[in-house]
């Protein structure tokens, strides 16, 4: 059973705040939750919304329907009201709402928030008196959502804590005394786990970098990635490392480099633009064989796109980015547990093969927050391994010593004997600049691709979630991941009319693919790609590395992620029209 | 046996030869460079020097230490992470004024600004002379080269002024027709803690005839050797700056701050490569 409810208005009025109390109340439960949140790219006014899904069954997405929506202006009502389910439920701000000819004519409940905020201490408290609304219509009691809201205020001051439980209170007595009121008995019929706790990507990286041994960030900030720069800016003492925020993309790059040449653990955290910046020091540290990790969290694009929104259009963008060819990895989380993980793996993988790695993530990852059990990270226990260096070296050390892996110690300066040059220009194996045709261009140009060769052995191959032998198999990667587990558990992994066994097939490893992946998509029966870009860069690749090319695909490119049901609608419209206008339109009937 | 702790000039050479064009300034503040670290007891191993791109770059196949020949206008941030890393090891950086004053000229302001404790030597020859000549943001107005064929329109940068205003914390002008004086300021650019420009007056042979080693002699004077003159003076810094007749040399500007790599705490006791890695395990985060 999974509930939804979503609240909206203007920046500034508290959406989040509301969201994250909301979250918190019902993780104490013991229910899982998921939070999803949009808004623009400003400070004051817009449609800013946090919808937060509720189920006894984990989940990881945002569902399309709403089950709950709380308006906080007409704009949220235009918006969000052909969301709501059959069902659903409308609690709107009497006061605000001016076009009253846009509410629905079922289910929707006018409460006057602004006014009972008023008489609760201030105007600013209406997002806590539409909790308490909503609380009402739940049917849940009163104290918890008080609980949240010392949560949420505690560190603040006991003055914001008493008149936020006062507007709760006046907003959950004039829902209770007003309406009659069916309670929804599904949130009060469960027991409390312990240990679960909601975390967003972004955090799951930045904790995942910390445990990686990190030990320098650069970083300029940009939206959805500027999060793990704040966490590790902020903890940068606790953890005994060190945070720089650059001058700009370029700078960061730059600085990370010369860091990591130096000898410490480095990444940089930024989004596509700044990635794009960032282009000429990727190729440098492909190059010089200088260990760095780049943390890309993707938005839509081109140029500045929707900053605030999701996408998965950079792919073939850090594929192909970098002039020149040189060894580079890509890997792409698909949940905060992935992130934590695969940053780790990302900073060892930098290090060992002395190559720039991207840890692909985006904004519905990064920012959602999901439910999870801490102790689903603590089992996660990568080693860190930070590849061969020399403490000691002989006379004569050469620092792009041709070697059959491809992988030439490092000497990091400080060192006697290791003097050499890290040099962007083509060099001789101690790190000389050459010129022009020389059979030291050719050595070392096999040197640094000889490493891929290694690399493509540990790359892990992608995992299975349902029957192993299905009709169909989705194919996806990065944050779908939650949509598409959700939409196939909502069927039991029998999918359409026919009830056909289905499953996903999920990419976290995305370059260089591994070759056991030709063998797992050609096993498949009926293959179906989902991506949320518009050019099926994934399924590019896969037809550039195997020869598979993917006719069937759902691609989302509108800056939403997936929600599950669409992907379950795509199996029961009876005639398949692939033109996506018609099927994301179509309403679930 | 020789005596430790007696660096020589030729300690920090390497097997390669330099490519610049015989009669090319980059030659005496090569061995500038050279002779400061040697003087300063600065061992090949303990020094980073970072290089941009460009004829003065090149220098990065005949200096025996730790070397980084970076891209066009990165040497800055290369060495401002390097120095973060290991504040403990002497940074330098090499490049031109393409390079620094064009390409990097954004870096240049904020590592003023930072006061990374970097020395800076730009080899300032007013040209583009890799790529055969062409005019620099340091180029006089007239200036005729291959793409300003009709002479530079162009007001060139004043990278002393540019550096002391962005947060310099000593700026200098050198000459590489003077040797000694000109590693004296490298030695003091050294040792100076933050961030310490050096902007070196610099023949180009091949592509620059009018800025030639001749016209420098008769315009350079020092700043030393005028009387009254205070570096600690930033708007009499900011006015030598800006003067045009004569070329005064030596330090315009210096000041005591807080270098960049002081104010993290964590780096009080060890520098950063010094840490242990690994020291943080999932129950210890907060």
């Amino acid at each position: 059973m999974r509930y939804s409810w979503k609240i909206g208005g203007p920046a500034g009025y508290g959406i989040k705040s509301a969201g994250a109390t909301f979250t918190k109340a019902f993780l104490k439960k013991g229910l899982n939750v998921f939070y999803y949140s949009e808004y623009p790219s400003l400070i004051r006014g817009g449609h800013n919304t946090v919808q937060v899904d509720i189920s006894n069954e984990k989940i990881r997405s945002s569902s399309e329907k709403i089950s709950f929506l709380v308006a906080l202006d007409d704009l949220t009502i235009k918006m969000d009201k052909d969301y709501l389910g059959k069902d659903g439920i409308l609690i709107y701000d009497e006061n605000a709402i001016k076009n009253t000819k846009a509410l629905p004519k079922k289910g929707a409940y006018g409460v006057p928030f602004s006014d009972i905020a008023k008489e609760s201490g201030n105007l600013v408290l209406r997002n806590t008196v539409a909790l308490g609304a909503s609380f009402a219509f739940f049917g849940c009691r009163i104290k918890e959502l008080e609980h949240a809201l010392e949560l949420t205020f505690g560190k603040k001051c006991e003055e914001l804590i008493a008149e936020n439980i006062k507007a709760a209170r006046a907003g959950y007595d004039y829902a209770k005394k007003t309406f009659e009121l069916d309670p929804v008995e599904f949130f009060d019929a469960l027991r409390p786990s312990k240990g679960k706790k909601v975390i967003t990507g972004n955090e799951a990286t930045a904790m995942g970098a910390v445990v990686g041994g990190l030990k320098f960030l650069a970083a300029y900030p940009m939206t959805p990635s500027t999060a793990i720069l704040q966490y590790l800016a902020g903890h940068q003492r606790d953890y005994d490392l060190l945070v720089h925020q650059g001058e700009d993309e370029i700078g960061v790059i730059h600085e990370a480099l010369g860091a990591s040449f130096a000898g410490a653990r480095s990444m940089v955290t930024t989004s596509g633009g700044g990635f794009a910046l960032m282009n000429e020091g990727y190729s440098l540290s492909g190059m010089t064989e200088i260990p760095l990790v780049i943390a890309e969290v993707m938005r839509p694009a081109p140029a500045s796109g929707l900053p605030t929104w999701t996408d998965q259009g950079d792919l073939s963008y850090v594929i192909h980015g970098g002039h020149g060819d040189f060894p580079k990895a890509v890997l792409a989380p698909g949940d905060p547990e992935e992130a934590y993980e695969l940053i780790q793996e990302a900073l060892n993988i930098a290090e060992r093969y002395q190559m720039p790695v991207v840890f692909l993530s985006d904004k519905f990852v990064g920012e959602s927050k999901y439910t999870i059990l801490s102790a689903n990270l603590r089992e996660i226990k990568i080693k860190i391994d930070r590849g061969e260096i020399v403490t000691k070296t002989g006379k004569g050390y050469k620092r792009y010593l041709n070697t059959r892996s491809g992988i030439s110690p490092r000497a990091l300066p400080g060192t006697e004997g290791g003097e050499h040059v890290a040099n962007s220009d083509e060099h001789n194996p101690y790190g000389f600049s050459v010129e022009g045709f020389d059979k030291d261009r050719t050595l070392q140009m096999n040197k640094r691709a000889r490493k891929i060769t290694a690399l493509k052995k540990e790359m892990k191959l992608p995992k299975v979630f349902g029957p192993k032998d299905a009709d169909i198999s989705l194919v996806s990667w990065g944050s779908n991941k939650g949509p598409i587990i959700d939409a196939l558990e909502s069927v039991d992994y029998k999918i359409g009319k026919g009830r056909q066994p289905v499953n996903y097939i999920h990419f976290t490893h995305l370059f260089p693919l591994p070759a056991g992946v030709e063998k797992i998509l050609r096993q498949a029966n009926r293959l179906i790609l989902l991506e949320c870009n518009q050019s099926a860069q994934f399924g590019k690749l896969l037809a550039q590395e195997f020869g598979i090319k993917i006719k069937e695909q759902i691609l989302k490119y509108d800056s939403r992620p997936f929600w599950p049901e669409e992907i379950v609608r795509y199996f029961n419209i009876s005639k398949i029209d692939k033109t996506l206008k018609s099927l994301w339109k179509k309403k679930e009937s | 046996m020789e005596e430790k702790g007696k660096l020589k000039p030729e300690d920090f050479n390497t097997t390669n030869q330099p490519t610049w064009c015989p009669g090319c300034g980059d030659f005496s503040i090569w061995q500038a460079i050279k002779v400061a670290l040697a003087e300063l007891e600065i061992e090949p191993h303990n020094s980073i020097v970072t290089y941009g791109v460009g004829c003065a770059s090149n220098m990065n196949n005949n200096i025996k230490t730790y070397g980084f020949h970076s891209l066009h206008g990165r040497a800055l941030p290369v060495a401002v992470g390097a120095k973060l890393a290991n504040h403990k090891l002497t940074v330098l950086t090499i490049s031109g004024d393409g390079d620094t004053y064009g390409e990097g000229a954004n870096h240049l302001i904020h590592t003023a600004r930072y006061n990374s404790d970097i020395t800076c030597i730009v080899c300032n020859n007013h040209s583009y002379s890799l790529t055969t000549g062409q005019a620099s943001p340091t180029s006089k107005k007239g200036y005729k080269t291959k793409t300003t064929p009709w002479g530079e329109v162009k007001q060139p940068i004043n990278p002393l002024s540019l550096v002391i205003s962005a947060g310099a914390s000593f700026v200098a002008r050198g000459f590489a027709g003077d040797l000694e004086h000109l590693k004296e300021l490298i030695k003091a650019g050294i040792k100076h803690k933050g961030f310490s420009h050096i902007d070196v007056m610099q023949q180009c042979i091949t592509f620059n005839k009018n800025q030639t080693l001749g016209y420098f002699r008769k315009k350079v004077y020092k700043l030393e050797e005028e009387k009254g003159y205070d570096f600690k003076n930033k708007l009499l810094a900011l006015e030598k700056a800006e003067e045009t007749t004569k070329i005064p040399l030596g330090i315009f500007y210096k000041k005591s701050r807080p270098t960049y790599e002081s104010t993290f705490p964590q780096l009080e006791k060890e520098a950063l490569v010094e840490k242990p890695v690994g020291n943080v395990k999932f129950s210890d985060l907060k």
